[in-house]
């Protein structure tokens, strides 16, 4: 590597430095990136040519396959799909990485041998090991998103011994891919258990940890970079891995701050085991079907008494009356059970969410991962026009870790058309939902569940969570009342005054409510 | 060939100086420094071409010229899809500015 070399790398690497510190704005954020974009095609360009690989062919046909598949994707692939792609292309950088690895180890792309074979041997084993845990972590993660693989956190048997097994049997083939070069055995069994370490951490992880999970891989992604570029010795790859790795770093950090968790207890699973018997507890209330058939009991009997003392005349009325009563009760029924898995509305007649929000001066939306899921944000979108028409202040809160990536809400409601003046942070509005006129939550539960300040043991406990228990009138337009993925029940929506259910794909109970107002 | 302890330590000071530069970005913006990174992280492209390029060079054999090709194929993508979606993601995030 000549001074000029050198000097271009660092130059480019501050490129790259200053196109991310660009994306810290809105405004130069494209701007931002496109510079990063330049300084990365300057910087394989500048390889070509310092290599002496100008005239390798190829290479040209793969770059050009590559990025005929990459740019199809990139402009086919829809909004929703983002976390997964986000993920699968990590993956693929992953998969890069261990293959230079492999390259690297078997001397393959070496000129001459080289001056450190120590440092190439250890340097390329961890490549393929950091390049494997995120190739496969990364597919596992992406399977989840997709909904190809189980979302739940899937446990082996031994779980956490195998995992420890694998994780000890990869450092010991780094340890003797170290000490003997160039031996095939070695790279296949360490491309084994590295990729099978990897699949055996992602698989556990499920729900609002993904997040976590996705970008600390991004995080491994780019360290698996930058030690292949040590292995093969390029400055600009070790800059470039570097900087990656400490942003996936951060990222991951702030997610785990935003949650109050550590990051161990989410790699390793350690709260989720203990989430069943705090699910147990709040099972253990009588559920609301047993407490209206013990009233209608007791009120079957208040009558008895009273006929007792009753004339005939008065008699036959009460029994009018009753006959009335049961067949009222048994339309009721009849209507339940109809409509129990479809959209249950179940307000009170006095107020409806539509009556509420049209009275609404300042109504603060709370969306969530199933407002992903419904692909709502559109009609969320009108909703707010129309409040806004009306004359509210419509403001969006975001939870750090709504949805299924860093982010991802923002994403969403800016695809949406949605000013990103609106969207505000959990600590900017969390003290505004006390004095807000309405809450319409949409596909969010776990972010603004109050369990999590009191349901000691549960995943969720401590976690920072939106204030909307605070709220004096809350719409719910979530899909169903199941707990979210912590397993944690929610008691807002037990809460008997101020809160309506509008269960249902929220993109047709939202439109309904539109149509409402 | 660069001594082993420049490149670490080059290693370091970028860590160092990226995590500074990414605390400024704002959590709305997350979603799209994470995958402008994932795309940097295709970065590992530069390696590929090399030892790819010198391999064929050299004359070494078809298997290097297959895991070279595969390697070149998965970085390409994760670059040109990375970046393309950013830059997606961030027009939209743009796309309202003259509008309000």
């Amino acid at each position: 590597m000549t001074t000029f070399q050198i000097i271009l790398s660092i130059l480019l690497s501050l490129a790259v430095l200053g196109g991310i510190s660009m994306m810290s704005k809105v405004k130069t954020a494209v701007a931002g990136n496109l510079l990063s974009a330049l300084a990365m095609l300057a910087g394989v360009v500048a390889t070509v040519m310092f290599s002496g690989i100008l005239s390798a062919w190829t290479i040209y046909v793969a770059i050009i396959i590559g990025a005929l598949i990459g740019s199809l994707m990139a402009s086919r692939a829809q909004m929703i799909q983002m976390p997964q792609l986000v993920a699968l292309f990590n993956g693929l950088g992953g998969g890069a990485s261990a293959l230079v690895g492999v390259m690297t180890y078997m001397n393959w792309g070496m000129a001459a041998e080289p001056e450190y074979p120590l440092f190439v041997n250890f340097t390329a084993m961890l490549a393929i090991a950091v390049g494997m845990i995120t190739l496969v972590g990364s597919l596992v993660a992406a399977g989840k998103l997709h909904r190809v693989l189980n979302q739940k956190p899937v446990v082996y048997p031994a779980h956490s011994a195998i995992t420890m097994l694998l994780l000890i049997a990869s450092a010991a083939l780094i340890i003797a891919g170290t000490m003997v070069g160039n031996n095939v055995l070695i790279a296949v069994l360490a491309v084994l258990m590295t990729g099978g370490f990897g699949y055996m951490f992602a698989i556990r992880v499920g729900g609002a940890d993904m997040p976590i999970t996705i970008s600390l891989l991004n995080s491994l992604s780019g360290v698996a970079g930058a030690i292949a570029g040590m292995a093969i010795g390029d400055l600009f790859l070790v800059a470039v891995g570097g900087i990656v790795g400490a942003s996936g770093l951060l990222l991951t950090q702030i997610m785990c701050r935003a949650m109050n968790r550590s990051l161990m207890s989410i790699l390793l699973g350690g709260a989720k085991k203990k989430a069943a018997p705090a699910v147990q507890s709040t099972q253990g209330k009588t559920p609301e079907g047993q407490t209206t058939q013990f009233k209608g009991e007791d009120d079957f009997e208040k009558l008895l008494e009273q006929l007792n003392d009753m004339e005939v005349k008065q008699l036959l009325d009460a029994i009018e009356a009753l006959t009335k009563e049961v067949a009222g009760l048994r339309a009721e029924l009849a209507q339940q059970k109809g409509a129990a898995p479809a959209a249950v509305k179940e307000e009170k007649p006095a107020d409806t969410p539509a009556s509420v929000l049209a009275r609404a001066k300042d109504v603060i939306i709370v969306p969530g991962y199933g407002m992903a899921l419904a692909q709502a944000q559109h009609t969320v979108k009108q909703l707010a026009d129309k409040l806004e028409f009306k004359g509210a202040r419509v403001r969006f809160a975001i939870h750090p870790v709504a949805g299924r990536m860093p982010g991802h809400m923002n994403v969403l409601l800016a695809e949406a058309d949605i000013p990103y003046e609106k969207l505000f942070q959990m600590e900017e509005i969390n003290d505004d939902f006390k004095s807000t006129d309405a809450v319409v939550v949409i596909g969010a539960n776990d972010v603004l569940n109050p369990a999590a300040n009191t349901a000691e043991g549960t995943p969720i406990y401590g976690m920072p969570v939106l204030n909307v228990a605070d709220a004096k009138e809350v719409i719910v337009c979530n899909y169903d009342l199941k707990p979210g993925y912590a397993g944690v029940e929610n008691p807002i929506y037990k809460r008997d005054k101020g809160v309506y259910l509008c269960l249902g794909d929220a993109k047709e109970t939202l439109m309904k409510i539109i149509n409402e107002i | 060939m660069i001594h082993p302890l420049i490149l670490v330590a080059v290693f370091a000071v970028c860590t160092v100086a990226g995590y500074f530069i990414i605390r400024q970005v704002p959590s709305l913006l997350h979603t799209p420094l994470m995958s402008g990174m994932n795309a940097l992280s295709g970065v590992t492209l530069v390696g590929a071409l090399t030892a790819t390029g010198v391999a064929l060079l050299a004359g070494e054999g078809v298997a290097a010229q297959l895991f070279g090709g595969a390697a070149i194929i998965l970085a390409t993508i994760n670059v040109f899809g990375g970046f393309g979606i950013t830059h997606r993601m961030l027009r939209m995030f743009n796309k309202k500015k003259p509008r309000s």
